[in-house]
């Protein structure tokens, strides 16, 4: 096997790794702005210099040159070169801490700062800044630039972002993610020399659907997210990973919340589904979160504690024949699995379904036109829900039926969902519903019309299991602590189980993934 | 407000494509020549002409605005019928082009990259034009002028003001 | 030591762009010889032999350049003409674009038989519309003749050429900013490995000379390699280009072999200092190379070499003269600035230094300047030269130096009095 020596320790690798990414998983940290591992290499911003050398091989003998002391020589390099670019070949030494490389870490550092406005106080970014943390790792703690600072007119670049080029070290990540992964044009290098500015065409605007990514990876803060613009210094914020619930594919994504309030979602790595990225749609979409949430339960209008508000949905339920059940491709696994046997079991009808939306009727696993992570299904779990036989039986009415018609059913079950708000009137005909049952983490107008109305958990505040459009089964944890007097769905139905005699005693979620050999 | 080629342009411009592979790399070579073509029609580059220029050359707007935005001799902005470009680096500078750029700019009563309100004059300092020899030169749209004197400047004025 | 015009001969005639005139004079003949009777390999042999340096500034050898290339290299391969002369000073190449084209065609025709190379381009800068429009004639001319596009002179070989007007960029010079700025994008320098040899224009084989390094090949093929070599210095072969201008009485374009005396060219051709008054400076190959005082031109003579010695570089050859009444502080003032105006602004320590050298500059020359700022350029040209993509940073960051090292006192005194 090929070896390297990177600051004295050897390092076997194989094929042709990049020398920042080799160094990262050895524990040794290459300080980089430009590179990017999912980009192409820029090699602008200087900052991981490295010291290259090989081996001395006696040109005649092909033996190694050896010092006085035995020791291999080893030629260093004249200048010291670009750890992003650097190919790595076997026996080469690289120092990423020498004297020299920390002067000139130093140097470059310097540079960068020189014309940066240092405007950290009211800098969205700051707490979150690469340049930050190299200037204090690596920096000079004074700079001796005293000349005027570079200014920059500013520019509207889009409704997402907020440009403030000032700040901009001009490493071009946001220009080569637009070109090189979102596909568009919209946004490169303009002008030149010290006047060069990453910029939209005069009078144009970035339109696709991963801008948001373009803020991420910016390490300053030169592109910032609009909606996120003066909401909270991020070190107040605590974070939490979860995935993505706006769409079929399942991103992984970390919530920033503070006093249970949702601030911004960001991408989470994972190499099988959104690997860096997550679009704009899902992004925003946390507001949901935030806004309209159900902390207790009611009945005929009323505020219910949650064991009057279970018994009169039993007693429902045990006196209707003919029951439809509206679920939510929102719901876990878990939920689905329980929910599907509490109406083959406990109430039996074949009136059940999931299909609120199009997609899922096609049973369509698609991505939108021209989306890089975007699936036309809104709806994070609809092979869970699906898996889990959440459809109508023999001669039983779809969702769609149900909504349309639900007078015609003596109880109806509805799982209302954020998507099924958002779709507006959707929902239109459920006052007409005999002994309405709801389940839903938000309030809504039905609240008043309903027999029964549970709050539920969001997501966000459970653990669960979603199946998105590939089949690619993801479990989640809560990232928040549930509202109020908040039950899980699963919970719901398993206590309603045991109210009309049929006690499945799945109690809990450990319980339900092993009872429906879920895996752990 | 729209920008096209005149027939003449657009004839040179087929002439040129010849000049370079029919795959999109050799189209995207035609963005500077399309540009120059462009600017001698039009006197500067606006964003009508960058679309058009992104339309001919199959590449997108934004690149070839940063393609023009790069170059120094793309105007941005409109300039004069007669465009004064005075070279004040070394040679230039050592041979009388400050003095000679200073008093062009008194006598039409502008500044360094300004243009007279009758749009007849723009006058630019650049930087070397790499005929030190003949310092000082002044390039007057294409030509040079070299061994340029002041009153080799004030005539030319005169002859560019009728 | 006169003159010796090889490349220059006859130039002066007014005839000299015609390629009648041109062939009438011995024209053309290098190529004749080179497609019938040599092999490539063989031209090769004797342009190694030459010492041929390349002419543009670097001094890279050109057959060695030339032997970088995989003739057998399936697929499309080209042929690059730098005439982005854009090194304040320099002013040698638009002698030899304007009036004698075919000497750097008939060059490049045979580069590109030795290279087995398939179309060339000629990048001429921006401002050079009229040499443009007379190397455009030639190469109509060179159609006409027989001598670009298939077979030419009935040899079997075939190879197009063409001109390319570049827009104002310095940085076009560098060969990898150049290749960019030929592809319709922008001039920035590209990252190397890999060199043009193996991916240059559109991704092919490619190789990038000047014009006057192309322009020495028909007399390398006439008269053979050793005949050249022997014209120069044992490591600098055969006759240069100087461009002196400045405060000299006779500015204008000398042809000497290297080696040649400094005293010569600067006084028996080029006349010495203008109107008689007394030599402060000579700047010897562009605005990018140190400066050196008088006492330091004592035994220099033209070549790589020598040079180097005194401390400073042969580069493009553009030596530019400064009497003693040049204000060192507006010189390099003036030099910074154009530096600033011309980084292409990609990697950091160039686009952050080359305007802070400015600003510094700036207030030095306007009386804002302190002692501190001369010691700034030393510590920071330190983190520039070595830490850039291309040779940009330590082009502007060594005429920074070196005038404030070489004439440290009169930047000390416009920080101590002002601008009087």
């Amino acid at each position: 096997m090929a070896k390297i020596t990177i600051d004295d320790k050897v390092i076997e690798y194989s094929g042709n790794p990049n020398l920042i990414e080799l160094a990262k998983e050895n524990g040794i940290d290459i300080p980089h702005f430009c590179y990017h591992p999912a980009l192409t290499i820029s090699g602008n911003c200087r900052m991981c210099l490295v010291e290259v050398g090989t081996l001395c091989k006696n040109q005649q003998t092909g033996e190694y040159e050896k010092d006085d002391k035995g020791n291999i020589k080893v030629n260093f390099m004249p200048k010291p070169q670009p750890g992003c670019y650097q190919q790595v070949s076997d026996g080469m030494v690289i120092r990423t801490n020498s004297e020299r490389i920390i002067e000139a870490r130093k140097g470059v550092l310097e540079f960068t700062l020189a014309n940066h406005p240092l405007d950290c106080p009211v800098c969205d970014q700051a707490g979150e800044c690469v340049l930050q943390d190299y200037s204090f790792q690596y920096g000079f703690s004074r700079s001796q630039f005293i000349e005027k600072k570079r200014t920059y007119k500013k520019n509207e670049i889009s409704p997402v972002l907020t440009q403030e080029m000032n700040r901009c070290i001009h490493c071009d990540r946001c220009a080569r993610f637009t070109t090189e992964i979102a596909g568009e044009s919209s946004f490169a290098r303009t002008w030149r020399g010290n006047k060069m500015e990453l910029s939209v065409l005069p009078g144009g605007t970035i339109t696709h659907n991963y801008q948001g990514n373009m803020a991420d990876i910016c390490p300053v803060g030169a592109l910032t997210i609009t909606d996120f613009r003066f909401k909270s210094r991020v070190w107040f914020l605590n974070y939490g990973v979860t995935l993505c619930t706006s769409c079929g594919k399942g991103c992984s994504v970390m919530t920033s919340h503070k006093k249970g309030k949702v601030f911004r979602l960001k991408p989470v790595y994972n190499e099988k589904v959104n690997t860096y990225w997550m679009c704009d749609h899902g992004r925003l979409r946390y507001r949901f979160l935030n806004e309209s949430r159900k902390s207790g339960h009611s009945a005929g209008g009323k505020k219910a504690n949650f064991q009057s508000a279970l018994s009169l949905a039993a007693e429902i339920l045990k006196a209707s024949k003919n029951i439809g059940v509206i679920a939510s491709a929102k719901e876990s696994l878990e939920t689905c699995m329980v929910l599907s046997r509490f109406f083959r079991e406990v109430a039996p009808t074949a009136h059940v379904d999931y299909r609120v939306d199009d997609a899922q009727v096609r049973d369509d696993r698609s991505l939108r036109p021209g989306e890089l992570l975007r699936a036309k299904d809104p709806y994070p779990n609809s092979f869970g829900a699906r898996e889990a036989g959440l459809l109508p039986g023999q001669g039983g009415a779809t969702a769609i039926d149900i909504l349309g018609a639900p007078e015609k059913f003596d109880a109806v079950v509805l799982f209302i969902d954020d998507h099924i708000i958002e779709a507006g009137d959707r929902l239109g005909n459920m006052s007409k519903a005999k002994n309405l049952i709801v389940l839903s983490p938000f309030e809504s107008s039905l609240d008043s019309t309903a027999a029964v109305s549970f709050a539920t958990r969001a997501y966000s505040e459970t653990s669960g299991t979603y199946i998105n459009i590939d089949g690619i089964r993801q479990k989640y944890c809560p990232v928040l602590p549930p509202l109020g007097d908040a039950r899980d769905s699963w919970d719901i139905l398993n206590q309603l189980s045991g109210l009309m005699g049929k006690s499945f005693g799945l109690d809990s979620i450990g319980k339900i993934r092993s009872h429906f050999k879920l895996g752990d | 407000m729209s920008f096209a080629y005149t027939d003449v342009s657009m004839k040179e411009f087929q002439e040129l494509q010849k000049n370079f592979p029919g795959d999109a790399k050799g189209k995207m070579s035609l963005v500077i020549p399309a540009l120059w073509l462009s600017q001698r029609q039009n006197g500067w580059i606006n964003g009508d002409v960058v679309e058009y220029v992104a339309g001919l050359t199959g590449t997108e707007p934004l690149h070839v605005w940063g393609v023009a935005t790069f170059y120094s001799m793309f105007n941005k902005e409109p300039v004069g019928k007669t465009l004064l470009q005075f070279c004040t680096n070394i040679s230039c500078g050592l041979l009388g082009g400050n003095e000679l750029i200073q008093h062009a700019c008194s006598r039409l009563g502008i500044e360094k990259g300004g243009t007279t309100q009758d749009k007849k004059f723009t006058i630019f300092e650049v930087e070397c034009l790499g005929a030190c020899g003949t310092a000082p030169v002044v390039q007057v749209n294409d030509t040079y002028h070299e061994n340029m004197t002041m009153e080799k400047l004030d005539s030319l004025i005169d002859q560019m003001s009728s | 030591m006169p003159e010796k015009r090889i490349i220059l001969d006859k130039i002066e005639d007014k005839h000299s762009p015609n390629i009648d005139f041109y062939r009438g004079n011995g024209g053309y003949e290098a190529l004749k010889k080179a497609l019938t009777q040599m092999s490539p390999s063989q031209i090769l042999d004797e342009m190694k032999a030459s010492n041929l340096r390349g002419r543009g500034g670097a001094g890279f050898p050109v057959g060695v350049k030339w032997s970088f290339i995989n003739r057998t290299f399936p697929g499309p391969k080209y042929l690059i003409c730098n005439a982005d002369e854009g090194e304040p000073g320099t002013f040698k190449d638009r002698e030899i674009l304007q009036k004698k084209p075919h000497i750097m065609i008939e060059g490049m025709i045979i580069g590109a038989y030795v290279m087995g190379l398939d179309a060339g381009y000629i990048y001429i800068r921006g401002e050079f519309y009229e040499p443009i429009q007379a190397v455009d004639k030639a190469i109509r001319e060179a159609y006409d003749a027989g001598i670009l596009g298939k077979d030419i002179m009935g040899s079997g070989f075939s190879f197009d050429l063409y001109t390319y007007r570049g827009a104002g960029a310095y940085i076009c010079g560098e060969e990898s900013s150049l290749i960019n700025s030929l592809e319709g994008k922008r001039g920035l320098p590209r990252l190397r490995p890999p060199f043009p040899a193996q991916v240059g224009l559109y991704g092919r084989p490619s190789t990038v000379n000047n014009v006057e390094s192309f322009s020495a090949v028909p007399s390398i093929i006439n008269n053979g390699g050793k005949w050249y070599a022997g014209l120069g210095t044992p490591k600098s072969g055969g006759t240069k280009l100087f461009s002196i201008s400045g405060h000299v009485n006779r500015p204008g374009v000398y042809e000497i072999p290297m080696g040649t005396p400094w005293t010569e060219l600067f006084n028996d051709m080029a006349g010495g200092v203008k109107d008689g008054k007394k030599l402060k400076a000579v700047i010897p190959g562009g605005s990018s190379t140190p400066v050196l005082r008088p006492e330091e031109l004592d035994g220099m003579t033209m070549d790589y070499e020598s040079v180097q010695s005194k401390g400073s570089m042969l580069g493009s050859g553009a030596v530019i003269v400064l009497d003693e009444t040049t204000d060192m502080v507006k010189l390099l003032y003036r030099i910074l600035h154009f530096y600033a105006h011309e980084s292409c602004g990609q990697c950091t320590p160039c686009r952050e230094g080359c305007d802070w050298y400015y600003d510094i500059i700036s207030r030095i020359r306007h009386g804002k300047g302190r002692l501190e700022d001369l010691d700034l350029f030393e510590r920071l040209a330190k983190n520039i030269g070595p830490n850039t993509i291309c040779a940009f940073g330590d082009a502007f960051t060594t005429p920074a130096l070196s005038f404030t090292r070489k004439f440290r006192d009169e930047f000390v005194e416009y920080i101590k009095n002002g601008n009087k």
